[in-house]
């Protein structure tokens, strides 16, 4: 979407991170999606008179590794507090949330749209409570409640409004989806609800100084709906200016089958809040020791990694950012390129036919059939020059499709080595130049495409086997080239 | 002696607390609740520059505890208070969004 | 010896020699709670699962048990939750809510083979100084039934001094286990912030809450604050230090003691209560005590800091009461807001409304600087008063009430004057602080309690000058009944 003439936009996001732990922020229920109603909810979660909360460790070992994957300040000391307001999935009438000490300040990532890369600063993440579930049709005339993901642990983390375009945006969230599924702090399963988006977009004259009326777009969940109500708003918001009238700063819905926004009902999206500290829990208070262990336990982190597949192993950094665009994907190219000779051939074959056949059948690299080991054998045999890279082709396919015996075994057994023999392709191209006598002279002659025609008939004649090299070499040195 | 609660403020802090009001009772309520606020208006006066809000009374640090799954299945134990179930869901009135 | 005037010492030898059995004493104390249910100090009697612990107690002491509340008949204030019954907090918005869980103190109290007679009236949800809150009806004073026995654990207070059972527990926020233990005659400790589990307690003020055991000495004290402290991982507030033989601890003297007296706190104080604290002054001196003067310039300001955090944390941990899960619903709700309107104003009282009003006003928006965050400034320069004294001195002395029972009725149409009867307990609370309320005269036939302030964990100090107290006078062996 190219922004009309005249306008910028400023868009910042709050996007909802589920943390990734067995149990949640402030009880030891499971957080576990997909558990029958309210099966997953302990006295705690439901807010019974009498229960207190305590907080769970993993939870800030988890916002901490967020923290310093973003360069951000980890506050050794923060604090809990209550946001009030009653809604039937939020069973306490309050929420415990970070409000004034947050555990994480002052961060920033870097973005790459269309070759220009742009850092998006993070002014806090926070931890709170999700709240449950209210399902509106499940019962006839009433809504049901469901108190399962009361608890859950979230990170909430909020962007400065850094984004210019839905483009942006979108990029920026997909960074942090990356960034917190390599680190494990959040399974990034958006159809499950682990990540969820606010939008908060507002637009002025190019030459305005001071931001525009915002409106607050809540609970997206996934990168498309986010592009399209973002895309939408800005147009409402510039069509509404233009004929004159002015804009009301709201809280607003996405409708994702008319694609367009529109203004919440609840009257909760005004109200007051009344935060104050959470007096059942403790300033929370941790200790350089405790920082640095979960810094020790940290993976490298995406950007860095891809440096390192730049610098040390010389991948371009388009092949390097793709590789590291997951962790799990990067884990398998390393386990690959340390064994083979030319870590480059392993870059191109696992971004190239094995991302290739992933996207084709809609599967990750955490169902890939094909192992590290059976691709580090399939390069080494065709570094040593045993196989052709066209029948390596052919292997690699047949690998995909289940092999129960090693890829040399398979190798073998189909007969498919490599024939650079010269005394066996000797006899095989005369055959074929001779059969052939006026691309014979042609190419003697100097028409040096022609080479590529016989190379193809030998190819042919050999089902592939035959070592194009070898076999050029034959040719030339037959016909005197 | 500045009486801080009137109507329109008795009016919104009843719909912050999610209370209604009837109406014979405003009257005493907005008293009451002045007479409250007179009683505490005498911290106005004491001076508390540089002095930290104190939310804990004693000064110590949050306990963290380990990250495992604890609680059983509880479903079962909330029919006995819950106002309207439905197969083990919590029932409230329609809410249009 | 007369079965509901006995310590709980003597209670227990008697159990252990044999001469009595647990399932005796239960029946016996059952059935004064029947014949004397008039004074409404219960709010459910637990008659069949009090039988049923009073056999298993039973079996345990046959078996040698000699754990020293074995046997030992008890209530508990209807604001600890407890399964196999109800927990009704004194309220109608939990009239009939039953508890899935224990609270640790129950839990401690039943591992410990204390047999609960049933739970005891209360001030709603613990808001009050006269049980004249509770959807129940007031409970009644047994040194004159025509006067009040202090709140809100008001029933708890009357069961014990009516001898309906041996020990009692209560919550204490801003006063409530020493202010009706002063005005019931009996001895009762706030411990230390934290030095008590939470857990299973119905929330009113999370900051100034504390649990405690409501007697008849420090002795009887000693043996419950005991069972009932230690540290809860279910509450993260709870104190983790180890917690110290208090029955030993009081046997020791009291010679050398420093005590502070802040006479500037005086004034409207009735003239009897005046004349005790002067007395009591002087038999603690003959027991080798020391006072002195200390100030406490910040003490006046308690009230007011004291009805800005309270309502305001209350506020808030009422919210959970909305009909949606469980508690009272108004019939036929029309929608979700009919719902919350209308089933929090029919179960919540007056009081209650009160306070969760000013407790919302006081977090609102433009007010939560010169309100909520004043006041726990405010909180903090009482706390230090307190502390700088405690240089100088092991224990304040100050009166528990600024005066004796007053009547049903007198100050119920005047929030503010029943606020003031807290005026010397709440700094307690403040700066949580361990704090007890031992009885130390009479007027007009309505016993007198005396309140010692301590150091935080410092329960030992103020139940051994209690104790050693309780040894040369008698004011907390006197009983109604003597006075009818």
């Amino acid at each position: 979407m190219t922004i009309p003439n005249g306008w910028q936009v400023d868009i910042g996001l709050e996007i909802h991170a589920q943390l990734k732990t067995n149990s949640k922020i402030f009880s030891g229920s499971s957080t576990r999606f997909g558990a029958a109603p309210n099966s997953q909810a302990s006295f705690v979660d439901m807010g019974l008179p009498g229960v207190l909360p305590v907080a769970n460790k993993a939870v800030f070992e988890k916002a901490i590794q967020f923290g310093l994957g973003i360069g951000a300040e980890i506050n050794r000391v923060s604090r809990f507090d209550r946001k009030n307001y009653f809604y039937p999935d939020l069973p306490k009438g309050y929420q415990i949330t970070q409000m004034d000490e947050p555990i994480v300040v002052a961060g920033k990532v870097l973005i790459e749209l269309n070759g220009k890369e742009k850092f998006i600063r993070i002014t806090r993440a926070h931890l709170e409570e999700d709240a449950g579930k209210s399902i509106h049709d499940a019962v006839d005339h009433a809504t049901a409640i469901d108190l399962n993901r009361a608890g859950t642990p979230l990170l909430e983390i909020v962007s400065e409004p850094d984004m210019k375009s839905a483009e942006e945006a979108v990029a920026y969230a997909r960074k942090i989806h990356q960034l917190v599924t390599y680190l494990d702090v959040c399974d990034g399963n958006m159809a499950e609800g682990s990540m969820r988006f606010d939008a908060n977009v507002s637009v002025r004259r190019e030459s305005a100084v001071e931001l525009g009326t915002r409106s607050e777009i809540k609970n997206l969940n996934s990168f498309r709906f986010l592009e399209q109500a973002i895309e939408y708003e800005i147009t409402r918001q510039i069509e509404t200016l233009e004929s004159g009238a002015s804009l009301s700063q709201d809280t607003r819905l996405f409708d994702s089958e008319k694609r367009e926004t529109r203004q919440m009902r609840s009257k909760e999206t005004s109200t007051d809040y009344r935060y104050f500290p959470e007096p059942d829990l403790l300033p929370v208070v941790l200790s350089e020791a405790f920082i640095q262990s979960v810094a020790d336990t940290m993976p490298e982190l995406p950007d860095d990694r891809s440096t390192r597949y730049e610098a040390s192993l010389g991948l371009s950094p388009a092949d390097a950012r793709l590789l590291t665009s997951d962790l799990n994907l990067a884990l398998f190219f390393d386990s690959v390129a340390c064994e083979v000779t030319d870590p480059k051939i392993a870059a191109n074959w696992i971004k190239g036919d094995l991302l290739g056949k992933l996207n084709e059948e809609g599967q990750s690299i955490a169902t890939c059939p094909i192992t590290p080991d059976q691709l580090i054998d399939l390069i080494k045999l065709l570094e040593a020059g045993t196989i052709s890279g066209k029948i390596a082709k052919d292997v690699f396919l047949a690998m995909w499709n289940g092999m129960n015996i090693s890829v040399r075994e398979y190798v073998e057994r189909e007969g498919l080595k490599q024939v650079s023999d010269a005394g066996a392709l000797e006899p095989l191209i005369k055959k074929i130049i001779d059969a052939n006598p006026k691309q014979a002279e042609d190419l003697k002659g100097g028409k040096t495409k022609l080479m590529g025609f016989f190379v193809g008939q030998v190819m042919k004649e050999t089902s592939g086997q035959a070592n194009p090299q070898q076999v050029n070499s034959i040719i030339s040195s037959l016909l005197s080239l | 002696m500045t009486r801080p609660i009137d109507e329109q403020t008795l009016a919104r802090v009843a719909q912050l607390a999610q209370l209604s009001l009837p109406e014979d009772q405003k009257p005493s309520l907005k008293k009451a609740m002045n007479d409250v606020l007179d009683l505490v208006s005498s911290l106005q006066s004491v001076v508390t520059e540089n002095i930290q809000p104190m939310a804990h009374p004693l000064s110590i640090s949050q306990p963290l505890r380990p990250d495992a799954v604890t609680e059983d299945d509880h479903s079962k134990s909330i029919a006995i208070n819950a106002p309207a179930l439905e197969a083990d869901y919590f029932l409230v009135p329609k809410v249009i969004e | 010896m007369k079965l509901e005037n006995a310590s709980i010492r003597d209670l227990s030898h008697a159990l252990t020699s044999g001469a009595l059995s647990a399932t005796e004493l239960t029946l016996h104390f059952l059935s004064r709670i029947d014949a004397m249910s008039d004074l409404n100090a219960f709010i459910s009697v637990e008659h069949d699962q009090a039988l049923k612990c009073a056999a298993d107690a039973d079996r345990r002491i046959l078996a040698g048990d000699k754990t020293p509340l074995l046997g030992i008949p008890i209530a508990e204030k209807d604001i600890f939750c407890t399964t196999g019954g109800l927990t009704t907090a004194g309220s109608k918005m939990l009239a009939n809510y039953r508890s899935p869980f224990d609270s640790t103190v129950s839990d401690k109290l039943k591992q410990a083979g204390a047999i609960r007679l049933g739970k005891c009236n209360l001030d709603e949800f613990a808001m009050g100084s006269s049980n004249e809150n509770s959807y129940f009806g007031p409970a009644k004073n047994p040194w004159d039934q025509t006067r009040v026995p202090g709140g809100s654990s008001g029933g708890s207070a009357v069961a014990v001094a009516a001898g309906l059972c041996t020990a009692a527990t209560g919550t204490d926020t801003g006063g409530s286990i020493r202010q009706p233990a002063a005005f019931c005659g009996l001895t009762g400790i706030k411990p230390t912030y934290g030095r008590i589990s939470r857990w299973g307690m119905i929330a009113f003020a999370s900051s100034l809450d504390q649990a405690g055991p409501m007697t008849r000495s420090a002795a009887d004290a000693a043996v419950l604050l005991q069972v009932m402290s230690g540290n809860d991982p279910k509450d993260s507030t709870s104190l983790v230090e180890t917690v110290p033989n208090y029955s030993e601890l009081i046997e020791q003297p009291i010679k050398d003691l420093s005590i502070g007296v802040v006479p500037g706190l005086l004034d409207g104080v009735s003239s009897e209560i005046v004349d005790a604290y002067n007395t009591c002054q002087e038999e603690l001196k003959a027991l080798g005590a020391t006072f002195q003067e200390v100030e406490l310039p910040h003490h006046t300001h308690s009230v007011g800091a004291y009805y800005v955090i309270a309502p305001a944390e209350c506020s808030a941990n009422l919210s959970r009461y909305d009909g949606a899960r469980f508690g009272h619903r108004c019939d036929n709700p029309r929608d979700l807001q009919d719902l919350y309107l209308r089933s929090r104003e029919e179960g919540f009282g007056e009081e209650v409304k009160r306070r969760i009003l000013v407790g919302t006003f006081a977090l609102s928006a433009g007010y939560y600087d010169a309100y909520y965050n004043k006041a726990q400034r405010v909180r903090r320069l009482i706390q230090s008063d307190f502390l700088s004294a405690f240089d100088d001195v092991d224990a304040i002395l100050l009166p528990t009430t600024p005066s004796t029972a007053f009547p049903l009725g007198e100050k119920t149409s005047d929030p503010v004057s029943m606020y003031l009867q807290d005026i010397f307990t709440i700094s307690a609370n403040l700066a949580g602080l361990p704090a007890i309320s031992f009885p130390a005269g009479h007027s007009n036939g309505l016993p007198i309690g005396l309140q010692l302030i301590g150091p935080h964990l410092d329960e030992g100090t103020l139940l051994k000058c209690v104790h050693q107290y309780q040894k040369v006078s008698d004011w907390h062996r006197r009983t109604p009944s003597e006075h009818s």
